[in-house]
């Protein structure tokens, strides 16, 4: 094991061994119990369970290829377009398709709009955070409760929801509450105390956490307007690091520069060609791709090209599964300096 | 016996204990902290079959916990204005008590900083993992980690400046360095 002081370590070592005595003490008080019994059982039940998602999915995926679903996308000059999305490329519990997209009329009328308790909105865009050194934005379509119109509910979904993807992340808490509001192009977010979780790292992810809801709420509400997020109805600071309560845009950089939109995380194939497609931007235009299966070796690879530079821009290519199993499908826009690092998106999927 | 059950045996054997002891170190508390490590162990059992030996599978297991725990401090609300504050010594011989205080503000000072920060600096000084296997851990890039640690040790340094300075003969009982992670 490496000695962690040689890592050009800070020069103090009275502090780090005090912190490392006062840690290695305080663990040491901890006395697990056994608990081989209960994962013995946990990891049996969670591998019928996959298999058991498995089958629901594709039930939902034959559903699902009875419509089309189309999901809003505000590109880079700020106007809305729709974005046909083909019904297969939702979420597993993806269901049929949401009514057909047009750019809202600019009255001044709220049109959030009270719904019966207990109904589901679909093919909701909801924009999670995920990172590195440097946290983005990545969309998904949701199938999400409704809590009072498409807005409320997108929101709401960063609250409490789970991202298809387990590389995606939210920072909002379960236990906070939010309230959606338009007037005119504009919107204004109402999130309570409570929805501010304790998990945020610094003051990066807490401004991609606030354009998540940017992003998220401009596009359920199908609006290119601003997005004003109030605290309790007033202005505040967000986790003690980003300042709201006035007008916000959303910024185009907080996107990731890869997104795969086809497949979704999880959708079940079959044995044969798999076309993969999604949005980018990178040096050159210039993309990687690597399928690696559950050894971890690289079944294929290829190059492609999407956006170039400054522009996003679609990106296609096709590969053949064939076997049966669990792949991971990864796009890389490599860097170019050699001082930054690479931008990646992924996805797995399972070929039955 | 598949091999991914005998991995999983092999890995409970050799990490379960460190592990929930890291959990409950990235938690601030300990009545999580099995249960965050369970759901990583039943987690990491379908991907086992991916791995050689069980030491392979470390560095995943590390990054499940990590996340584990990042899940159940987002569920928790700010409370940090309500958090308790460290315990007191506790009675015993002197030279024990003090430690024992001693530590106690360590451990207060490193759950005020970033989470970030925090996570790297349990990662070192607790795991004694290196900065490879921290940064593989949390996501980041082994510069990152770098300045992470800099970043903490000099934020703890200013909270306990006349601590460290009264302590410094206390603090400088060493703890030997364990064999790290397995």
């Amino acid at each position: 094991m490496s000695d962690p002081t040689n890592l050009h370590g800070p020069d103090d070592p009275a502090m780090e061994e005090a912190l490392r005595g006062a840690l290695h003490r305080e663990a040491a008080q901890v006395r697990p119990e056994d608990r081989f019994d209960q994962i013995e059982t946990g990891a049996v039940q969670s591998v019928r369970n996959g298999r058991m998602f498995g089958l629901i999915a594709v039930a939902a995926g034959l559903v699902a290829i009875l419509g089309i679903s189309v999901g809003v996308m505000i590109n880079r000059a700020g106007e809305v377009a729709s974005t046909a999305q083909p019904a297969d490329q939702g979420q597993p519990s993806l269901s049929p398709p949401v009514p057909s997209v047009s750019v809202p009329p600019s009255s001044n009328t709220p049109t959030e709009k009270e719904t019966p308790a207990g109904k589901k909105l679909e093919g909701i865009p909801v924009y999670w955070i995920a990172g590195s050194d440097e946290y983005k934005l990545y969309r998904e379509f949701q199938t999400v409760p409704d809590k009072g119109g498409p807005a409320t509910s997108a929101v709401s979904a960063l609250l409490t929801g789970e991202p298809l993807d387990p590389d995606y992340e939210t920072a909002f808490s379960p236990e906070g509450k939010v309230k959606v509001t338009k007037k005119g192009d504009n919107l204004t977010v109402d999130l309570d105390k409570a929805s501010f979780g304790e998990s945020i790292l610094d003051q990066n992810q807490a401004q991609a956490a606030i354009q998540s809801i940017v992003w998220t709420a401009t596009a359920a509400a199908k609006t290119s307007g601003t997005v004003t997020i109030t605290i309790d109805g007033k202005p505040g600071k967000a986790w003690d690091q980003v300042s709201v309560g006035k007008p916000m845009k959303r910024d185009m950089d907080a996107r990731n520069d890869i997104w795969i939109i086809k497949p979704y995380e999880g959708q079940p194939l079959t044995v044969g060609k798999v076309t993969v497609s999604g949005e980018s931007r990178s040096f050159e235009a210039n993309l990687v791709w690597t399928v690696t299966d559950e050894q971890g070796a690289v079944i294929a690879d290829g190059v492609t090209t999407g956006g170039a530079n400054a522009d996003f821009g679609a990106f296609s290519f096709s590969t053949d599964l064939k076997k049966k199993g669990t792949y991971e499908i990864a796009v890389v826009s490599e860097d170019a300096s050699g001082a930054g690092q690479d931008i990646t998106d992924t996805k797995t999927v399972t070929v039955k | 016996m598949s091999h991914a059950d005998d991995l999983l045996r092999e890995l409970y054997d050799a990490q379960w204990v460190p592990m929930v002891r890291l959990a409950g170190l990235l938690l601030g508390s300990n009545d999580q902290a099995e249960e965050v490590t369970q759901d990583a162990y039943i987690g990491i059992f379908k991907r086992l079959g991916r791995f050689q030996a069980a030491d392979d599978a470390v560095g995943y297991l590390r990054t499940s916990v990590v996340n584990g725990t990042r899940s159940v401090l987002r569920h928790r609300t700010v409370v940090r204005n309500n958090r308790p504050l460290p315990e007191p010594a506790p009675a015993g011989p002197e030279d024990w008590a003090i430690r024992r205080d001693a530590d106690a503000r360590v451990l207060a000072a490193l759950r005020e900083l970033p989470m970030r920060q925090r996570e790297v600096l349990i990662l070192r000084y607790y795991s004694d993992a290196s900065g490879p296997e921290i940064a593989e851990a949390l996501g980041i890039s082994i510069g990152s980690v770098k300045s992470h640690t800099h970043r903490g040790i000099a934020a703890l340094r200013q909270r306990l400046g006349a601590l460290m300075e009264t302590n410094d003969e206390t603090t400088s009982d060493r703890v030997p360095r364990e064999g790290g992670v397995q």
